[in-house]
C-alpha cells in the first residue's frame, strides 16, 4: 500500500514538474513566434496582418486566390483616384473573410467592398474550416469578431488557444522565411501576379470530382452576415464570381449567392460564363486563376461597373 | 474517436484515472463501456456487427470446448463464415459485384445487382481476425474458451487497440482482463512516453509528409518523375510513422492501464530482406497469416513448387485484406513473388557476393542489404499508393523516366526532410545502441523530461493539428 502510495506521489510530482516544463516551454516559445510574427515586413502573414490592423483604403478586395491574384489595386487607382488595398489570401475563403470583414469594420469603414467568390466555395468541405487556422494568431487581440469563426472549427478550439504555440502551428518556417530570407515588400497592396500560363489546361473533369457536394448552412450565414454588415455600414458590396478557364455548372450556389446579395442591396457581378475569358489561353495562368493579362481585363470590367453605379448614381 | 484529437485526450484523461480507482471486480465493465463509447464515435449503429459477430464467437468458442469430433469442426465453419461473411459483405460485395459487371459487360452481358451504398465499419478487418483467432485458438486446443461473455466482449473490443491493432491473439490478452494492474509508476511513464512518440511520428512526421504524397499522387499526369520518386519515398515513411505512430499510441495506452499488448513494429527500415522486412512490419498481422493461413496450407513442409505458390498465396491475400482495390492485390503479389524470388536466387547471390568480394566488408554489405530491402518495398508502395492500378504503372514509368524538374513545395519538403532525418537518427540509435521499443531515452530523468516537453512542444508547433485520420482505419 505504501509502495503504491510512493508511486502514485512520484508520478504526481513528476508529471507536474513536466507540465510546469511544457507551460514554460510553451510561453516562452509562443511569445517568440508572436513577436516574430507581428514584426514582419513581409509576406502573405504580414498582409493578413495589415489588413486587420492598418490599411483605410477605400476600395478592399477580398476573398480566396482568386481575388488576391485577380484585382489589381494600383489600376483602381489609377482610374478611379481611390486608395485600394487586396486583402485576398490563398485556401482561404468566406468564413476567413467574413471574420475578416468583421475586424475591419471595427476600425473604420471602408466604401467600396469587391467580394470574389467561387460559387462551389458555399459547398461543404473541410479545407474550408482547415484554412481558418490562419485566423488563430489574431484571436487574441480580436476575439469577439472572430471568435464564432474559430469555434467552426472544431469545438475544442478554445481549449487548444491556452496554448501559446498553438496559434501559430505551421507557421514557423514562413516567420523565418518573412523574416530573413524572402524581405521583398508589399509594393503592389497585397496583389499578387500570375505571369505566363500552364502548359496544358486541365478541365475539371479530369480532376477529382466532388461528390453530390451539399451547400453548407454556415456559410449560408456567413455570406447572409457579410451582406447585411456592409449594407448597415454603407459598404457597397459587390460580390463577383470571377472568370474560369472552362465554364461549370454551379446553378444551385450562384443563385443562393444572387438572392443574399438582392437581399442585402448587394451586386452579383458573373464573369463565370463571361465570353471573353472562355478558353482563352492567354488570359489564364491555370484553370482557376487569371495570369496578370486577364486580371488586367478583369479590373478594368469591374472598374466600368464601378464607374456606371457611380455616374448613376447606384 | 480518434487518436491525434481532443477527444481522445479527454476519454483518456477519466478513463485511465477511473480504471485505477474501480475496484478489480467492476474494471472490465468500465473497460467495455469505454470501448463501446470510443467505437460508436464514429458510426454509432456499427456496433451491432461487433454485437453479432462477438455473440457468433462467443457461443462458437463455448460449443467448440464442450462438443468433440466433427461437430467441432462445424462450430468452426460457422464462426469463421459469420465473420468472414461480415467482412465480404461490408468490405468486398461492392469490389465484387463491380469487377463482376465490367467483366459481363466485355462479353456484352449486364449485371443488374446493385452496389451496396454503405460505409465501411471502421478497423473491421482488425477487429474480425482478432476474433477469428480466438475461435480458431479454442479449436486448435490452444486457448480454453471464455465463459466470462463481459471479458470476451472486451476481448475484441478493448479500446486501444479496436480498430487498428495490433491484432491480439488470446492467449496473450484474454488473461491479462483477469490480472489484477496496479499502478506502477515506471510503466505508466513509459506508457505515457510511447503515446507521445505515436503521436509525434503521425503529426510531426505522418501528416506533413502526406501533405506532398498526395499532391503528387493524387494528380498523376501532371508531376515529374522527381516528384513521383521523392513522393515514394515519402509515402514509405508516411505509412510507417502514420501506422507505427497508431501502433505506439495503442501499445502505450494499454501500458498504462498494465496490459502488455504485442510489438507491432520494429523498425523495418532496417532490415536486410524483404523476409526480415516482414518480421519487423506489422508483425501482428504477419504473424496471423502464418500462424492461421500459411501453416494451414501447408508452409513450407511441401513441395517446393507449392511452397513458393503458398507463399504468393499468403501474401495477395494479406494484400487483399488491406483493401477491396486491385492496388492491394497488386502489392501484396508483388510482397509474395519477392519472398519467392529472394529463395530462388539465394544462392546465386552468396556466389555474386563473394565474387565481388562484398563479404569481407560487413559494413558495406549490410548498408547494399538495407538499401536494397528499402528500394523494393517503395516499388511495391507505388501499387499501394496509387488510386488505381493504371495510376500505379503511369507513375512507375514516370520514375523510369526521372523527367523534369522536382516539385518544391519548401514547407512540406523542409519538415518532410527534417522528419526523415529525425526518425532515423532516433532509430539507428535504438537499433545499434539503446535497444527496447522506446526511442530517445537517456537514463537521466530530467534530461528525459526536457527531452519529451520538446517533443511535445514540437507536435504544437510543426505538427498538422488538422491532419485526418490514420491510413490503417480504412483496413
Amino acid at each position: 500500500m505504501v509502495k503504491r502510495k510512493n508511486h502514485t506521489l512520484r508520478f504526481s510530482g513528476n508529471a507536474l514538474l513536466f507540465l510546469f516544463i511544457c507551460v514554460f516551454l510553451d510561453q516562452f516559445t509562443g511569445r517568440v513566434l508572436r513577436h516574430y510574427y507581428f514584426t514582419t515586413t513581409s509576406g502573405l502573414n504580414y498582409q493578413t496582418t495589415y489588413s486587420m490592423d492598418s490599411t483605410n483604403a477605400e476600395v478592399l478586395i477580398m476573398g480566396s486566390s482568386r481575388a488576391k491574384h485577380h484585382y489589381i489595386p494600383s489600376l483602381i487607382w489609377t482610374r478611379l483616384h481611390t486608395t485600394c488595398y487586396n486583402t485576398g489570401r490563398d485556401g482561404n475563403f468566406l468564413l476567413y473573410n467574413y471574420a475578416l470583414l468583421k475586424t475591419i469594420v471595427k476600425r473604420y469603414k471602408p466604401g467600396i467592398i469587391i467580394l470574389d467568390i467561387n460559387p462551389e466555395e458555399m459547398f461543404y468541405g473541410q479545407w474550408s474550416y482547415d484554412g481558418l487556422s490562419v485566423l488563430l494568431p489574431y484571436c487574441k487581440k480580436n476575439w469577439d469578431e472572430i471568435h464564432d469563426v474559430i469555434e467552426m472549427k472544431g469545438s475544442f478550439e478554445k481549449l487548444k488557444l491556452q496554448s501559446a504555440v498553438y496559434p501559430f502551428n505551421s507557421c514557423l518556417l514562413s516567420i523565418v522565411s518573412d523574416h530573413f530570407i524572402n524581405l521583398s515588400k508589399d509594393t503592389l497592396n497585397g496583389y499578387v501576379p500570375y505571369y505566363g500560363h500552364e502548359k496544358e489546361m486541365k478541365f475539371k473533369d479530369e480532376e477529382n470530382k466532388l461528390i453530390e457536394p451539399t451547400i453548407d448552412s454556415c456559410k449560408i450565414i456567413a455570406l447572409n452576415n457579410f451582406t447585411s454588415i456592409c449594407c448597415r455600414s454603407g459598404i457597397k458590396l459587390y460580390i463577383v464570381r470571377s472568370p474560369k478557364y472552362s465554364d461549370e455548372d454551379v446553378t444551385k450556389p450562384q443563385e443562393l449567392i444572387t438572392s443574399i446579395a438582392m437581399k442585402n442591396h448587394a451586386e452579383f457581378l458573373n464573369f463565370g460564363n463571361s465570353p471573353e475569358f472562355i478558353r482563352n489561353t492567354s488570359l489564364f495562368k491555370d484553370r482557376v486563376h487569371l495570369n496578370d493579362e486577364g486580371a488586367k481585363v478583369l479590373t478594368n470590367l469591374i472598374i466600368d461597373k464601378i464607374q456606371q453605379d457611380t455616374n448613376t448614381g447606384k | 474517436m480518434l487518436f491525434n484529437s481532443i477527444h481522445f485526450a479527454l476519454f483518456f484523461i477519466i478513463v485511465t484515472p477511473f480504471y485505477f480507482l474501480l475496484p478489480h471486480r467492476f474494471r472490465w465493465i468500465l473497460l467495455l463501456s469505454a470501448s463501446c463509447y470510443f467505437y460508436m464515435v464514429f458510426v454509432p449503429v456499427y456496433i451491432l456487427i461487433l454485437g453479432f459477430t462477438i455473440v457468433i464467437d462467443y457461443m462458437a468458442g463455448l460449443f467448440l470446448e464442450k462438443t468433440e469430433g466433427r461437430r467441432r469442426k462445424y462450430w468452426l465453419i460457422a464462426s469463421l463464415i459469420a465473420n468472414i461473411g461480415v467482412l465480404a459483405v461490408f468490405k468486398y460485395y461492392n469490389f465484387l459485384n463491380t469487377n463482376l459487371s465490367e467483366l459481363l459487360t466485355s462479353f456484352g452481358y449486364r449485371n443488374s445487382i446493385p452496389n451496396l451504398s454503405i460505409l465501411l465499419p471502421i478497423g473491421l478487418s482488425f477487429h474480425t481476425f482478432q476474433a477469428m483467432s480466438y475461435t480458431i485458438e479454442v479449436y486448435r486446443g490452444n486457448q480454453k474458451a471464455e465463459h466470462h461473455f463481459g471479458i470476451y466482449a472486451l476481448y475484441v473490443m478493448f479500446y486501444p487497440q479496436l480498430v487498428a491493432g495490433p491484432i491480439e491473439r488470446p492467449q496473450n490478452l484474454l488473461h491479462q482482463f483477469y490480472e489484477k494492474h496496479k499502478f506502477d509508476y515506471d510503466r505508466v511513464a513509459e506508457g505515457l512516453k510511447l503515446m507521445l512518440w505515436g503521436l509525434f511520428l503521425k503529426l510531426v512526421i505522418a501528416d506533413r509528409l502526406a501533405i506532398y504524397v498526395n499532391i503528387a499522387y493524387n494528380h498523376v499526369g501532371q508531376h515529374s518523375g522527381k516528384t513521383f520518386a521523392l513522393a515514394t519515398i515519402f509515402f514509405a515513411f508516411q505509412i510507417y510513422c502514420d501506422f507505427a505512430g497508431y501502433s505506439n499510441i495503442a501499445i502505450g495506452a494499454a501500458k498504462v492501464m498494465g496490459f502488455k499488448l504485442m510489438t507491432n513494429f520494429k523498425r523495418p527500415y532496417f532490415s536486410h530482406s524483404i523476409s526480415e522486412f516482414w518480421s519487423r512490419w506489422h508483425i501482428s498481422l504477419s504473424t496471423w497469416f502464418k500462424d492461421y493461413l500459411y501453416i494451414s496450407l501447408g508452409g513450407n513442409r511441401v513441395s517446393v513448387p507449392r511452397w513458393y505458390l503458398n507463399l504468393f498465396i499468403v501474401f495477395t491475400i494479406s494484400g487483399l485484406w488491406h483493401g477491396a482495390n486491385w492496388t492491394y492485390i497488386v502489392w501484396g503479389a508483388i510482397n509474395g513473388f519477392y519472398l519467392v524470388f529472394a529463395i530462388v536466387t539465394r544462392k546465386l547471390r552468396k556466389k555474386m557476393t563473394r565474387f565481388f568480394r562484398i563479404d569481407g566488408f560487413e559494413q558495406l554489405n549490410n548498408g547494399i542489404q538495407i538499401m536494397t530491402t528499402f528500394v523494393l518495398a517503395c516499388f511495391a508502395w507505388i501499387f499501394f499508393r496509387a488510386n488505381n492500378v493504371s495510376e500505379g504503372i503511369n507513375i512507375l514509368n514516370t520514375i523510369i523516366g526521372f523527367n523534369g524538374p522536382l516539385f518544391i513545395d519548401k514547407t512540406a519538403l523542409t519538415y518532410g526532410i527534417f522528419g526523415i532525418i529525425f526518425v532515423m537518427i532516433t532509430e539507428f540509435l535504438q537499433e545499434y545502441h539503446i535497444g527496447g521499443s522506446l526511442p530517445l531515452k537517456t537514463g537521466n530523468w530530467l534530461i528525459e523530461h526536457l527531452v519529451y516537453s520538446m517533443l511535445l512542444l514540437m507536435i504544437v508547433t510543426i505538427g498538422v493539428l488538422d491532419g485526418g485520420q490514420f491510413i490503417y482505419f480504412q483496413f
